[in-house]
């Protein structure tokens, strides 16, 4: 939890009352996230109340300086939601994000809440922040061998502390592998020192190169750091360092399995929910497997896949599995996305190979809304065209709920290069609605995509240049099939013949009739790429973007891709005063219209600063940051198409900080100001104001007790969507008190807290939990929660969870 | 009910109290010794002088000497590190508050090379002696402790050097060496190069001797040529 932000620690606690459970984003109850490092990829880790209505959840994160949010499909697992921010965007000062989910209606709320409309269009004011550190803070301190050490068989001595372990880290399980074997039962645990000496444990090293690799779990069993160590074996006698020699070893493997269960009385409603998931990772000589399991009561036929599972073979050239996984491809073609089904990577030399092949969408069968005679179908039909009709028997019909078509991808993306210095990559991507999997459903589509990328490096890597350029084809109906001769006689009386030459080329690609985009070749409005430079020299690490994403633009693998814009994109990042001090700036100006389709161009335009103090002597470090958003299409706020003029300016100002001192105990101070402004000249006068303010202190006292208070104080101006130009206020105080006590060292750990919410959010949040370790590699861990919901009924939630490692 | 609430408030209270005492538990490891070679001993607080081997933990009150020609290499578990020459002495002694790791060596007498790692608000790495005190934030170098004098040499980093019996106090830079006597007297001079050597010795393990040549090609381009050898 040290590293997560202040404000979402708060915001855990922000759950309103009036209406709240039936709201989807009041589901959430926790948002974490892993150490953030300058460039490495980090999983945002989301925990849902149960009996929530989500179907799906969204991720939206953008680095520092950008505008538009990239979205990734999370990966739902009963109450727990996971995604993994992409290396790319963790660029200090920090990435912001925030989350959104969707029901099986499709409606569709923000978390952290929000009222400003569509939350894929228009983003929360308070966004999420993580913190993204320029280097690792090492919570695993490898005592010796020193790294890249040579030592003798005799001498070797593997002692590792975890010293600057974090407070969420569960000692007990962590995990010691040698040359990929687990070793952790041989190794001995004494207070913060974990020692092993392979030699008195009959281990005997080859000589050569060596590795030691720990992994550090928190206390829910999941991976919360690792730490890898490269020492070398000389051979007894010599002082000649000898080639690299794995030894033999049998079937190593390691795997953990979670049970959970949950009960939850909300609204006066008790319901049970049941879990398993299960990890097994293997490995022989070169062979290598995985596994993931995760089965949950909350399966159900009519709504997408809740259920998940993944098996896959691993060798140094291919990888292969089948099951639930997010293929990684160029981002205008397949980024985010769960498929389930094939999915495989080789790699020889310079040649590689990337495949998913498989299902992103279930069938969900039409529902019955109501049956009714069949004499009275015209009567009916009148009354609702839209819905979808079906006859039940002779005498009776019925009307449904369209249903959800079976969706299926293929997508693969050849490549060649080292990976290192240079790679180019070709994508082909094909997608498409399988109308025989439901009796009612409406609108069947189809979609293609081909594509190209490429990315080089030079000197040293100090210069990088990347790019990527796809084009696709979209059918928003295939339902009406190809067209046929006789009508494309009728219809295009223009050179008929092309356009049956056209067709009889692509039906075999995808469906061709009236629905089909590109309409024309000329304007290539289904076209995308994007080209970018980085330059790291005189410590400054400069990056320019020009993209351009056509007005139709449809990758199935990239559902959420802001589409129909095209502009550029400047950060810099600058290191100074010996890396104490580091200031970055970001510039971008993109515009709409890329087709000249619509009456005027709309031109987004944003500006960011942040300057970031960390200093080497015991003072806080401490973020000021200003950023501009402003959107203006150049039509008058009170001329004749004033409906249609967009003129706003969003201004952020805010300054974040944090101390370590020590005063008695330990202490963690933080301090986040924020304030923001909307001004909206149009019409519709839809201003937004906003200032927050929070102080947090994090203590860890010389028991081993660790309390976090954090208050932070919310003041809103919001429309009231009432009259135009009319605001209601919005404002609310939280504050948070929460204590983790270790009862028995390594054995019993206790944790509560408590949360009060005033203002025009009341309520109060309090829940107490343990988790015993039975043995180092089980624990039982219970929780209960209690919410007291002003003017509403209180909801209780009790869990028993069980952690079995093998 | 009451009862009951009354039973866990009491067993809860006792972990709390019981906990306050294993928070820094007497026994409770603060390094270990990662390299012994030849005569090296270890004395536990309160215990008799036995012969000590690799991979020992070390806790607070536990003192190490080594022999004649003998080495020894403690790792504190924040990785701060200290050699022990020959005919050295020192008792370790570490206090961990909150996440905050101090350590103490106070030696009695000997070489020692320390490598010191960098220290997070609140902790504090300190050699003792009869005579002088130095304070070090990650820092290296050496400290020879004697009856009569002690000298400390800074290779990389500041030392906050201080006299037990003058008081007095100043900081020694990297590159310099700080003298403190029994008198009183306390001061700082630059380094000799006898003494960064002697200091850089002091960090070597003991086993390994490094030779570096300079070649020269006879287009006049010149290399180094690390070589490491054992005597």
């Amino acid at each position: 939890m040290k590293n997560t932000p202040l404000a979402v620690l708060v915001v855990l606690f922000l759950l309103p009352v009036d209406g709240a459970l039936a709201q989807l984003a009041s589901a959430v109850t926790d948002v974490t996230s892993g150490e953030a490092v300058s460039r490495t990829s980090v999983t945002v880790s989301v925990a849902l109340r149960e009996g929530h209505a989500a179907t799906a959840i969204l991720l939206l994160y953008r680095p520092f300086g950008t505008r538009e949010f990239r979205k990734a499909e999370m990966d739902l697992r009963g109450s727990a939601a996971s995604s993994v921010l992409p290396a790319d965007v963790v660029v200090p000062p920090f990435v912001e994000y925030y989350i959104v989910l969707s029901d099986a209606s499709g409606r569709r709320e923000a978390y952290p809440r929000s009222s400003t409309g569509d939350p894929l269009i228009a983003p929360p004011p308070q966004l999420l922040r993580i913190a993204v550190k320029e280097e690792a803070e090492q919570q695993v301190i490898f005592l010796s061998p020193d790294p890249g050490a040579i030592v003798s068989p005799g001498d070797l001595l593997i002692s590792i502390s975890l010293l600057r372990a974090d407070t969420a880290v569960a000692r007990r399980a962590t995990q010691i592998k040698l040359d990929d074997a687990n070793i952790t039962n041989a190794a001995v645990f004494s207070g913060d020192l974990i020692i092993l000496s392979p030699e008195n444990l009959g281990i005997q090293l080859s000589p050569g190169k060596h590795t030691v690799k720990v992994g550090l779990f928190n206390t829910k069993g999941q991976l919360y750091t690792a730490s890898e160590l490269v020492f070398y074996v000389r051979r007894p006698g010599t002082e000649t360092l000898l080639s690299s020699t794995i030894p033999q070893r049998g079937f190593e493997y390691d795997g953990n399995v979670q049970v959970e269960s949950r009960h939850e009385n909300i609204s006066n409603s008790g319901t049970w929910y049941n879990r398993v998931g299960a990890q097994f990772k293997g490995q022989t000589d070169i062979w290598k497997f995985t596994g993931n399991m995760f089965v949950t009561s909350d399966e159900k036929s009519d709504r997408q896949p809740q259920n998940r599972y993944f098996i896959g073979v691993e060798t140094p050239w291919v990888q292969a599995g089948y099951g639930d996984h997010y293929p990684t491809f160029p981002e205008l073609v397949l980024n985010g996305k769960r498929v389930r089904g094939l999915q495989t990577t080789a790699r020889y030399g310079i040649l590689g190979l990337d495949l998913s092949l498989g299902e992103i969408t279930r069938s969900v069968e039409g529902s019955l809304i109501k049956s009714f005679p069949a004499d009275s179908f015209s009567v009916e039909f009148k009354r609702d065209s839209s819905a979808a009709f079906g006859q039940i028997d002779t005498a009776t019909w019925g009307k449904y709920n369209f249903g959800t078509f079976a969706r299926k991808l293929f997508a693969v993306r050849p490549s060649i290069g080292n990976r290192q210095t240079w790679e180019v990559g070709f994508s082909w991507l094909s997608s498409g609605d399988d109308m025989n999997s439901i009796h009612y459903g409406i609108k069947p589509q189809e979609n293609i995509l081909v594509g190209t990328d490429f990315m080089a490096r030079f000197d040293n890597s100090r210069i990088e240049l990347t790019g990527q350029a796809a084009m696709t084809a979209y059918n928003s109906d295939i339902s009406s099939g190809n067209f046929t001769d006789a009508y494309i006689d009728s219809v295009y009386r223009t050179g008929p013949e092309g356009i049956k030459k056209v067709r009889d080329y692509l039906k075999s690609f995808i469906t061709v009739n009236d629905n089909l985009r590109p309409l024309s070749l000329q304007e290539l409005s289904t076209l995308a790429y994007q080209i970018s430079a980085g330059l790291e020299y005189f410590g400054n690490a400069f990056r320019a973007t020009y993209l351009f994403r056509g007005s139709d633009y449809t990758s199935f693998g990239q559902s959420f891709l802001q589409t129909d814009i095209r502009g550029i994109q400047l950060t810099d990042r600058a290191r100074l005063l010996d890396n104490q001090m580091f200031l970055t700036f970001g510039f971008e100006r993109l515009e709409d219209n890329t087709a000249k389709t619509k009456p005027a161009t709309t031109v987004f335009s944003n500006f960011n600063a942040a300057a970031t103090w960390f200093p080497r002597r015991e003072l806080p470090t401490v973020t000021v940051g200003f950023s501009r958003y402003s959107n203006d299409n150049s039509l008058a706020a009170n001329g004749p198409d004033s409906l249609s003029a967009i003129i706003d300016a969003t201004l952020r100002f805010y300054v974040q900080s944090s101390y370590d001192f020590v005063a008695g105990a330990r202490h963690t101070a933080t301090l986040n100001l924020s304030t923001s402004k909307r001004t909206d000249e149009t019409v519709r006068k839809y201003d937004l104001a906003n200032v927050t303010g929070e102080v947090g202190i994090t203590t860890q006292y010389a028991i081993p007790l660790q309390t976090i208070l954090s208050v932070a104080v919310y003041l809103n101006t919001l429309p009231s969507g009432v009259n135009r130009g009319e605001t209601v206020d919005l404002n609310y105080t939280a504050i948070s008190l929460t204590g983790r006590y270790t009862l028995i060292r390594d054995v019993l750990l206790l944790n509560g807290s408590i949360a009060p919410t005033f203002g025009n959010y009341r309520r109060t949040a309090a829940d107490l939990g343990a988790e015993w370790f039975v043995r180092r590699n089980m624990s039982l861990q219970f929780q209960c929660a209690f919410f007291y919901n002003d003017g509403n009924s209180n909801d209780s939630i009790v869990s028993l969870r069980y952690r079995f490692t093998i | 009910m009451k009862s009951t609430m009354m039973r866990v408030l009491v067993l809860v209270l006792c972990g709390v109290v019981s906990n306050s005492l294993i928070a820094a538990p007497p026994g409770a490891p603060i390094g270990l010794l990662s390299k012994v070679i030849l005569d090296v001993s270890r004395k536990e607080s309160g215990k008799t002088w036995e012969k000590a081997t690799r991979g020992q933990t070390l806790a607070t009150g536990d003192m190490v000497r080594t022999g004649p020609a003998s080495l020894a290499i403690i790792k504190f578990k924040d990785n701060s590190l200290v050699h022990l020459r020959e005919k050295a002495e020192l008792t370790v002694t570490g206090t961990t508050t909150g996440g905050s790791f101090s350590k103490m060596v106070e030696i009695q007498t000997g070489v020692v090379g320390f490598n010191v790692a960098k220290q997070r608000a609140g902790e504090e790495f300190r050699f003792t002696s009869p005579t002088s005190v130095a304070s070090i934030r990650g820092t290296a170098g050496a400290f020879n402790a004697t009856s009569g004098s002690d000298t400390l040499i800074v290779t990389e980093g500041a030392i906050q050097f201080s006299n037990r019996f003058s008081s007095r106090s100043l900081v020694v830079n990297a590159g310099f060496t700080g003298l403190s006597k029994r008198d009183g007297t306390l001061q700082t001079r630059t380094s000799t190069e006898q003494e960064r050597r002697a200091a850089a010795e002091a960090l070597q393990d003991g086993q390994n001797k490094k030779l570096e040549l300079e070649l020269r090609n006879p287009q006049g381009k010149t290399s180094r040529l690390k070589i490491e050898y054992k005597d």
